[in-house]
């Protein structure tokens, strides 16, 4: 989309000649985010304020051109991305953190605020803000909200929505709200559990009002080794089943150990068919009494073996082969493909015996990773782009393992988001009236749909396969989901 | 107000829905469907989804106004009715359409009551973290219609924090759904959200997806009882400050002590209910710390087990919402503030006279308050105080329940907000033709 010269002056008058990028060599670290969605925006803005954002977004309208609002950069379904061109307002100067009320558990902050450095701030009142996503070094708290961001914790905590009151937001006119506020179960439509999770659609925030909680007393990490992966994913239904709600219950398979044994070198044993990291937190009393019924429902599966860790650097060392996954994939093949869905935690077992089928019968190795607590799979199909054909059929298997999730009673996504990504699989999990009615929510806060425009709704204009491309990831070493 | 629309009006309105549904799901109203002393013209009970899309899409064509029921416990919030056509009454939908309790999931149809799925719910050890007042007669959808909410909410959040997936009966007749069954989800807008809290003025809730919570393997109950606001501030934020986690903490006044039958003459003024549970390791040091806590404050300190605790959690859930406390001259006003000011509002409101009655989440951040004496005069007096008292702390007031002739000179709702426009096209959008409990909503909504 071209934009006039005049457009770059006046938003230099709003946001200072330093904070305007237009030239092509520095718009193009701006064009893709963790997705591999790409598209070119035209101009990319850094305000510091508010007023700014509003200004910018006031300015934007004036001229008809469409704005993405963009955090770290680290959404996995293509939320950052420009896919209209225009404007990308860029949050990463907004990160102070305004206030901490230590009495009444809440914090102030701005959306660029990066996720772990909440945490550490308030870890000097003994707090902590709960929603962990495994990028919380890197992404910001406003991605996390226009995500509904969870994490390996939120199977105990909840996600972004469960722990944020309110929000300081500028709709698509540039004005400036407040939705939602510092109490609870405040009057009106709940705006702001509307705008959580609505991928940058229909407001920018500009300031959070998030809850914060008291560090648990106690932690313990327990990993548990099976043969079969069925015994491990039986096993998770069985903690759950026992009425256990720990606060993670992480999952890998075969393919996964042997991907992450060399590296990490964890001590999972070369038999291991499927390794469960389960985290126990709570009073230390209540943490032991867990931890041996999780014990108790585990040994009923035949393990090979049983670890547990207590003190911080021990339970790191358990973390270490779950988090090293991703970044060892690489090992096995050039390419993987990361799909997110969830199911019942009661047909994992089922869901991931059709996704070991369906890697037989295609050929194509399948390395699943899971929330395992939340019923959230990640299966990375792995594949190489060099090969011709290969990438056609790594899309076509996860279009293939999502329908599996949805025919199992589950859902598209768990929490990477819908974005560019899965726009066009929306028809599978929603009829036609459902989502009609999920859009006209847009042009109650942005009549012009100038804010984060072409996301979630099927376009009707590409094939499935080639809007999933945006998720074909390159194995990266930081990289773990 | 009663119904100004003449007999022919009436005729029409009936008329046009009995075209739609089947003659054994219609009825003419009569008083006692009155709502705000509006006698609708019919009362719709539909027998299935299609029965109901059917009455509503006929509604929305001839521009009727209706007021979805499920339990009737909360139809005195919001604005005074001004138009009612037609009520439609969800208790047909009542059923539980899956519970999967190795998921710790449930899906069931808007008109059950609280009480009815709790008791499947118990038959397998879970519960559902949900006490709004009065379950045996509340049903579902009509709590998270209405954002109520009991004791409980301290630990587990509001009916609309429970929720994993909605199905939503739009005004022109077209069922929605959202979310789904299970507990991580991401896919596609949070219209439950929208729903939640917006008393049917957006879509009728047919059925709601919940997440489950294991029944506490063990249960204890403290009472402290305390001479002064301050004590008892002292002991609950105390406790909120300890490594324990209750599933609820309660502060009330001697008001509310007195409505659950205890005596209110002592000198002990404010008491502290703490709701404990665990394993039974976890439960006893709970038990612990939170004795010592109370005890150090300076309260005396009562212990409940069983039946006993059980009827004071119902008691406090219930407050103010019992049959002996309505009448049509009795008020219940709802306040959100900061989680550490309630005890000021409660000790304010404890003043305000008309046998008032209050019950407070310490650490949480709302304050309900009765009042039952019968005056309306006394009660204005005591509307206004109390509206002092929650613009004195910043904290927001909501009419949940009051005598008409205060209603109609009240801001009911309280919505202090800047985004009754957001809301307004929000009304635009899902229901043009203002079908749905119309002008009873915050704003004229």
């Amino acid at each position: 989309m071209a934009i006039k010269d005049g457009v770059i002056q006046d938003l230099k008058a709003i946001v200072g000649d330093d904070y305007v990028v237009h030239r092509a060599e520095d718009l193009i670290v701006y064009e893709y985010d963790g997705s591999v969605d790409k598209a070119m925006p035209a101009i990319v803005v850094v305000p510091g304020s508010a007023e700014e954002v509003s200004d910018v977004v006031r300015l934007a309208r004036e001229r008809d051109i469409p704005v993405v609002a963009r955090g770290a950069g680290t959404g996995l379904s293509g939320g950052a991305v420009a896919q209209m061109g225009g404007i990308v307002i860029s949050l990463t100067r907004m990160t102070r953190i305004l206030e901490v009320d230590v009495e009444n558990r809440i914090a102030v902050v701005e959306p660029g605020v990066v996720n772990l450095h909440l945490t550490e701030h308030v870890s000097r009142h003994g707090l902590c803000y709960a929603p962990d996503p495994s990028s919380q070094r890197a992404c910001t708290i406003g991605g996390n909200v226009a995500e509904n961001s969870g994490g390996p914790h939120c199977l105990a905590y909840g996600v972004t929505t469960n722990h944020v009151l309110g929000m300081e937001v500028v709709l698509a006119d540039g004005s400036l709200r407040w939705i939602g506020g510092a109490s609870r179960e405040l009057p009106g439509y709940d705006l702001r559990g509307i705008v959580i999770g609505s991928e940058g659609t229909l407001a920018i925030v500009t300031k959070i009002i998030v809850r914060l909680l008291r560090q648990p007393e106690a932690v313990k990490t327990l990993l548990a080794v099976f043969r079969e992966l069925d015994q491990a994913s039986a096993a998770v239904s069985g903690i759950i089943a026992a009425g256990v709600v720990p606060a993670a219950i992480e999952m890998m398979d075969d393919l996964c150990i042997q991907a992450v044994e060399p590296s990490v070198n964890a001590g999972y044993p070369a038999d291991a068919g499927a390794v469960l990291l389960v985290e126990i937190e709570g009073l230390a009393e209540e943490v032991e009494e867990e931890v041996e019924e999780i014990e108790n429902v585990c040994n009923e599966f035949d393990p090979i073996e049983i670890r547990t860790a207590t003190d911080a650097e021990a339970r790191e060392r358990l973390w270490a082969g779950r988090k090293g996954v991703l970044g060892a994939l690489g090992r096995l093949a050039p390419n993987y493909l990361l799909v997110d869905g969830t199911v019942p935690r009661t047909n994992l077992v089922e869901v991931l015996s059709q996704i070991r089928d369906l890697s037989r019968r295609s050929g194509y190795p399948i390395a699943n990773l899971l929330h395992a607590g939340d019923g959230n799979l990640h299966p990375s199909v792995l594949f190489d782009e060099r090969k011709h054909g290969d990438t056609e059929n790594a899309l076509a298997i996860g279009a293939e393992i999502l329908k599996m999730c949805i025919d199992a009673g589950g859902v598209l996504s768990g929490e990477h988001g819908i974005g560019l990504e899965k726009q066009e699989h929306m028809p599978l999990m929603f009829n036609d009236d459902d989502m009609e009615a999920m859009a006209r929510l847009k042009p109650a806060f942005d009549t012009r749909d100038l804010l984060n425009p072409a996301k979630i709704f099927p376009t009707g204009a590409s094939c499935n396969e080639a809007a999933f491309a945006g998720a074909v990831m390159r194995a990266g070493p930081d990289a773990w989901i | 107000m009663p119904s100004d629309r003449d007999a022919a009006d009436r005729q029409t309105a009936y008329a046009a829905l009995r075209s739609a549904v089947d003659a054994a799901a219609i009825r003419e109203g009569g008083p006692g469907d009155a709502i705000d002393g509006a006698v609708p013209a019919a009362v719709v009970s539909p027998r299935s989804l299609d029965g109901l899309g059917a009455a509503l899409s006929a509604a929305n064509g001839a521009g009727l106004a209706v007021t979805p029921r499920g339990g009737g416990t909360m139809l005195g919030l919001g604005n005074p009715v001004k138009r009612l056509d037609a009520v439609v009454d969800m208790g047909a939908f009542s059923g539980v359409v899956e519970h999967n309790a190795a998921d710790l999931t449930v899906v069931a149809q808007a008109g059950i009551t609280l009480a009815a799925l709790r008791e499947r719910l118990a038959m397998q050890g879970q519960f559902l973290a949900l006490d709004a007042p009065l379950p045996h007669r509340a049903t579902i959808g009509g709590i998270l219609a209405s954002g109520a909410a009991g004791p409980l909410r301290w630990r587990y959040g509001s009916a609309r924090d429970l929720v994993i997936g909605m199905q939503v009966m739009q005004p022109d007749g077209r069922l929605t759904r959202s979310g789904g069954r299970v507990v991580k989800n991401v896919s596609g807008y949070d219209m439950a959200r929208l729903h939640a809290g917006a008393i049917g003025s957006l879509g009728i809730i047919t059925e709601v997806a919940f997440k489950l919570t294991p029944m506490p393997r063990g249960e204890t109950t403290f009472v402290g009882r305390f001479a002064s606001a301050e004590q008892c501030l002292s002991a609950a934020l105390a406790v909120y400050d300890s490594d324990v986690m209750p599933l609820a903490l309660t502060a009330y006044d001697s008001g509310a002590r007195a409505r659950l039958g205890a005596d209110a003459s002592s000198e002990r003024a404010y008491s502290l209910a703490i709701r404990l549970g665990g394993r039974p390791r976890a439960l006893k040091r709970m038990e612990g710390s939170t004795l010592f806590r109370c005890l150090t404050s300076g309260g005396n300190v009562d212990r409940l087990d069983g039946a006993g605790a059980a009827a004071l959690w119902e008691g406090l859930a219930d407050l103010g919402w019992g049959e002996q406390a309505g009448g049509a001259a009795a008020m219940s006003v709802r306040i959100a503030t900061l989680p550490t000011k309630v005890l000021d509002v409660m000790a304010a409101l404890s003043m305000t006279g008309a046998a008032a009655a209050v019950t407070a989440q310490p650490g949480y951040g709302t304050v309900n308050a009765h009042w039952g004496c019968g005056d309306e005069a006394r009660l204005g007096e005591a509307l206004s105080a109390a509206r002092d008292v929650a613009r004195a702390v910043g904290g927001t007031l909501t009419v949940e329940r009051a005598p008409l002739s205060l209603r109609a000179a009240a801001d009911v709702w309280g919505y202090d907000g800047d985004s009754l426009d957001i809301m307004r096209r929000l009304k635009a959008q899902y229901d043009p033709n203002g079908v749905l409990n119309p002008n009873r909503y915050a704003g004229g909504i």
